[in-house]
């Protein structure tokens, strides 16, 4: 603008254009003209060169002062919005609590829900390697190369051939796990089923750090015993426990152990939880060598420590010529070995063994979503207050305007207000983590702790988190009230501010929305837990109860049997290598038999053996031929009985036609003699799978009691009591089938109770500024429902027209919510092959929930206001 | 009446001894000759507002300059709160100094 003139010398851009940006504002300008005036006085008696340099030492120079002054001034600028602030919080009470408490419960789930993920993400980590520490998996193939097994065990030769063969490895260390364990000292036992096995490298690898003993040599020689603080505590007291004995037991076998070394309990965010570690050479004296050659016993959980910096992939490549190697040639075709991460284990890894449940990071994802989406809701109800009420505040903008505000000094305020509100809501939200935290904890199942806040890092996240949620709940409204005209502000009565209109209805839809989403997640999440649940399991899952069995009952098994059965409250009893509500984990290779050929089949057919009872005890159904039978000597060793999946699968198209046909499976030659119905043997979450049942008379690992529902105290007694002259040696344990069942289904029950929770929460909070919403609108309209009534209007009509604006939103809400929420859950659905599906209803029901809610919220306000005096309401304003 | 700094004083006197003259280049050159002090414009006009928030300066538009190209100066004046201030200094001056002469600190 300036008209450039040859006699005036201006001074260097770029230091004037930082004094431009820096100075305050006021005097920008006038900073400017005076150091123009004065830099072209000094170039006509210095010249320019000298006259520069003088600039930007003036530039440099002022730099202090200006930002000084600016963060002064920012200062009392901003005590004097704080003052305003509170101001506002005293003199809208209401309006302050619903808008605080809102947020500050969606910060409190956020919180919990922060505590929760960094749990999950943590593990492993305390591992000073976890970086470099690997796990050792196995697959097996079908013929047509797809996956048929995968384990987090693997053979107990593994181990020493990758050590030799691959120098890198620092250290590989082989975990086995015993479950029925008699631990006892003193001839005092107790059942403890975290036993473990381990190579004496164990604490090389791993950081369990030991409170007494030396991890160098602890687990070096056969029958010491390294037991956790806890359980030192347990069987010693305050004795020391170092070099005392300690004996164990397991089915015949019986050790003198002696503790080695104490070590700190393992911490929860542990992907396995031993108490004691046994040193590996126990168990192989016990055990014997040619256990720990066979390829085909995959109970050992293998770890790698590999060195730093270490491409993985290198070792990856060379474990198919490994296998081939040391199995047979062309064996890597059937089965591969595979490396997986320490730290992934808990979140990604969900093989068909693990040595615990693992997580899923779908849960991690699921709950930050939930989280992000409450907290959300929570803004929104600020966003939508703060501008509900600008009629109110449009004065006040006004009057700072007129004396002088700029529009980003009132953006500033109201920042300053939502960040106000923002903090003393953390302060809330704290106290709420605090008193939820305990019960969070149960629900998850794990011990959570508030260290989070101890730690800078975990205090840093949260102030991040209340400046985020100021700044993304203030934001609008500073754009929205700074925006007002003074001149209109100050003269018109702010009554019809229908601009803001129809953000906030976008607002208010959004959280209809989510709230709508939520609850039908939760009903579809029941759903699918009630399907599974109640799903007919082709067999009776009630009052059956299990007892692992013995050598010695096993041996005399015909005569335990008729001991319980001698007692009328006993049904039927069986023994068996597994029973439903476990896994189909062992199989062998099976063939169609018919003349002199032999056709291998191509799928794995899982194996089960049992006794003649197993199938009436269960009371499944057959679907063609007849059960094992004690009157046909060669079912023993020749007889087999499918399901007919598994019947199907080998290309009989019906049950019948299986019958007779020869099969071979292992060792055994035989012929099918029957055909078993469908049931499902495994949870819900596996497809019924092709089984072939044969009678065995070894590795009966359970017996099956199947009792009358009458007097289930009294049988259970009996049993108990059957058991002790059996076996005086093992407390008495058992299981129900139909709770074992319900138990494999916790993640789900887990889910559902989370999504019926945020749900509420969500729903909660979203009523909250609905509420809040509510009163202002029928605030605004006092006058309009003065006239009404005065020219004769109805209560109930006046009720319904306040209402009816809701009902709008409320539907728009659920044209949102239902394909999103359909979406998500048919998604969800899919991880299951046997699926509730989804009902239009439920939608119906969510949609008509969400909408009586609104309602019952709206109506309370909608009611006073149309029952207010008219002759009062007009003389409002 | 607030107390005043030494350097606010001095940019009161600078103003004062100005009178109508008073704008950013003249003041800082006035301090220059009767104080030494070399202030930056940053320095000077932190000043100038510190002053004008305490009600003892305001500024007032010049009429536009044909030298300039039509802008116009804005220049500096001393309300009566801000003359009362200076005088109120001086006579803490005084009343400081009251009996003192260089020599007076000579003997020990």
């Amino acid at each position: 603008m300036s008209p450039k003139k040859k006699k005036i010398p201006l001074p260097p851009r770029l230091p004037e254009w930082i004094i431009q940006k820096i100075a305050w504002k006021e005097d920008r300008w006038i900073i400017k003209e005076d150091l123009r005036e004065e830099y072209s006085y000094r170039v006509s008696s210095k010249g320019e060169k000298k006259s520069c340099l003088w600039y930007w030492a003036q530039l440099l120079r002022s730099l202090f002062p200006f930002i000084k002054y600016t963060v002064y001034w920012r200062l009392v600028m901003f005590q004097n919005y704080l003052k305003t602030a509170f101001r506002n919080i005293r003199k809208h009470k209401g309006h302050a609590f619903i808008n605080i408490s809102g947020l500050a419960v969606g910060m409190a789930c956020c919180i919990l829900i922060m505590i929760f993920v960094f749990d999950e993400l943590s593990y492993d980590k305390f591992h000073e390697n976890h970086g470099r520490i690997y796990r050792v998996t196995r697959k097996w193939f079908n013929d047509d190369g797809e996956v048929n097994l995968h384990l987090g065990h693997v053979a107990p030769p593994v181990a020493p051939l990758l050590e030799n063969d691959f120098p890198e490895i620092e250290h590989a260390v082989r975990l086995i796990r015993e479950s029925g364990f008699l631990v006892g000292r003193n001839s005092e036992f107790f059942e403890e089923s975290r036993v473990f096995f381990a190579e004496q490298d164990v604490f090389k690898v791993f950081s369990f750090p030991l409170k007494a003993g030396d991890p160098e040599t602890a687990l070096q020689n056969p029958f010491s015993f390294v037991i956790s603080e806890d359980m030192a505590k347990k069987y010693f007291g305050e004795q020391d426990p170092l070099g005392k004995p300690l004996q164990i037991q397991a089915g015949p076998h019986k050790a003198d152990m002696m503790v080695t070394g104490v070590m700190e309990n393992i911490p929860h965010n542990s992907h396995f939880h031993a108490d004691f570690f046994g040193s590996f050479k126990t168990y192989e004296a016990v055990v014997g060598d040619e256990e720990l050659q066979r390829w085909s016993s995959n109970n050992y959980a293998t770890y790698l420590l590999m060195p730093e910096n270490y491409d993985i992939n290198r070792l990856k490549s060379q474990l198919d010529p490994f296998i081939d190697r040391h199995m047979s040639e062309g064996m890597s075709k059937r089965t591969k070995l595979e490396l997986q991460e320490l730290t992934d284990i808990h979140l990604y890894s969900h093989l068909d063994s693990e040595i615990e449940a693992n997580s899923d990071i779908t849960y991690v994802y699921v709950f930050s979503v939930i989280a992000f989406f409450v907290l959300l809701i929570g803004c929104v109800n600020f966003m939508n207050l703060s501008t509900a009420r600008s009629a109110g505040r449009a004065k006040e903008v006004g009057m700072r305007k007129v004396v002088g505000a700029q529009r980003d000094q009132l953006i500033r305020q109201f920042l300053s207000e939502s960040m106000l509100t923002a903090v003393v809501s953390l302060g809330l939200s704290l106290g709420l983590v605090y008193l939820a935290l305990p019960g969070f904890s149960r629900f998850v199942g794990k011990n959570l702790s508030y260290n989070l806040i101890e730690n800078l890092h975990g205090l840093g996240v949260l102030l991040l988190l209340a400046v985020s949620v100021g700044l993304l709940a203030g934001l609008y409204p500073a754009l929205f009230l700074s925006g007002f005209k003074p001149v209109r502000v100050l003269r018109d009565k702010m009554s019809s501010q229908r601009k803001g209109m129809s953000f906030r209805t976008v607002l208010v839809v959004f959280q209809f929305s989510i709230s709508i989403i939520l609850i039908i997640c939760v009903s579809i999440v029941s759903g699918q837990l009630d399907y599974m649940r109640t799903r007919d399991l082709g067999f009776e899952e009630e009052q059956v109860a299990v007892l692992p069995a013995s050598e010695s009952i096993l041996q005399n098994l015909d005569d335990f049997k008729n001991r319980l059965l001698r007692n009328p409250g006993v049904l039927s009893v069986s023994a068996a290598s597994r029973v439903p509500s476990g896994r189909l984990l062992d199989s062998a290779g099976a063939r169609v038999l018919s003349g002199e050929t032999s056709q291998p089949v191509k799928f794995r057919i899982a194996m089960l053996m049992v006794d003649y009872d197993y199938i009436p005890t269960f009371k499944m159904e057959l679907a063609a031929g007849r059960n094992f039978s004690r009157q046909m000597g060669t079912d023993p060793k020749q007889a087999f009985i499918v399901n007919e999946t598994a019947a199907e699968r080998m290309g009989w198209e019906s049950p019948e036609q299986a019958i007779g046909k020869g099969f071979g499976y292992g060792g055994r030659i035989g012929r099918i003699i029957g055909v078993v119905s469908d049931f499902h043997f495994e949870s819900l979450h596996q497809e019924i799978s092709p089984l072939v049942m044969f009678l065995s008379e070894s590795s009966l690992g359970r017996i099956a009691v199947r009792i009358s529902p009458q007097n289930i105290p009294q049988t259970m007694g009996v049993l108990k009591k059957t058991w002790a002259e059996e076996r005086p040696d093992y407390p008495f344990s058992y299981y129900f089938v139909d709770e074992k069942f319900d138990q494999q289904y916790k993640s789900e029950e887990k889910l559902q109770q989370t999504f019926r929770a945020f749900a509420f929460l969500a729903i909660f909070i979203g009523c909250l500024g609905l509420f809040g919403l509510a009163s202002y609108s029928a605030e605004r309209r006092t006058k309009e429902i003065g006239i009404r009534k005065v020219l004769g209007a109805p209560t109930s009509g006046l009720a319904f027209l306040l209402s009816r604006e809701f009902t709008k939103w409320v539907i728009l809400a659920n044209v949102f919510a239902w394909p999103a929420a359909y979406w998500v859950m048919s998604r969800w659905l899919q991880n299951f092959p046997y699926r509730s599906g989804i009902r239009i209803g439920t939608f119906l029901l969510a949609g008509a929930l969400a909408w009586a809610i609104a309602l019952l919220t709206v109506s309370y306000q909608a009611v006073k206001a149309s029952l207010a005096d008219p002759v009062e309401s007009l003389k409002y304003e | 009446m607030k107390e005043i700094t030494r350097a606010e004083e001095m940019v009161l006197l600078a103003i004062w001894r100005l009178k109508e003259k008073a704008y950013g280049v003249s003041i800082r050159r006035q301090i220059q000759k009767d104080a030494g002090k070399d202030y930056t414009y940053g320095t000077l006009y932190g000043l100038l507002r510190q002053l004008a928030s305490k009600g003892y300066v305001h500024k007032v538009m010049g009429d536009p300059l044909p030298k300039k190209g039509g802008r116009s100066r804005t220049y500096f004046k001393l309300t009566s709160s801000g003359i009362q201030s200076l005088k109120d200094s001086l006579r803490l001056h005084r009343s400081l100094w009251k009996n003192i002469n260089e020599f007076s600190f000579d003997e020990s």
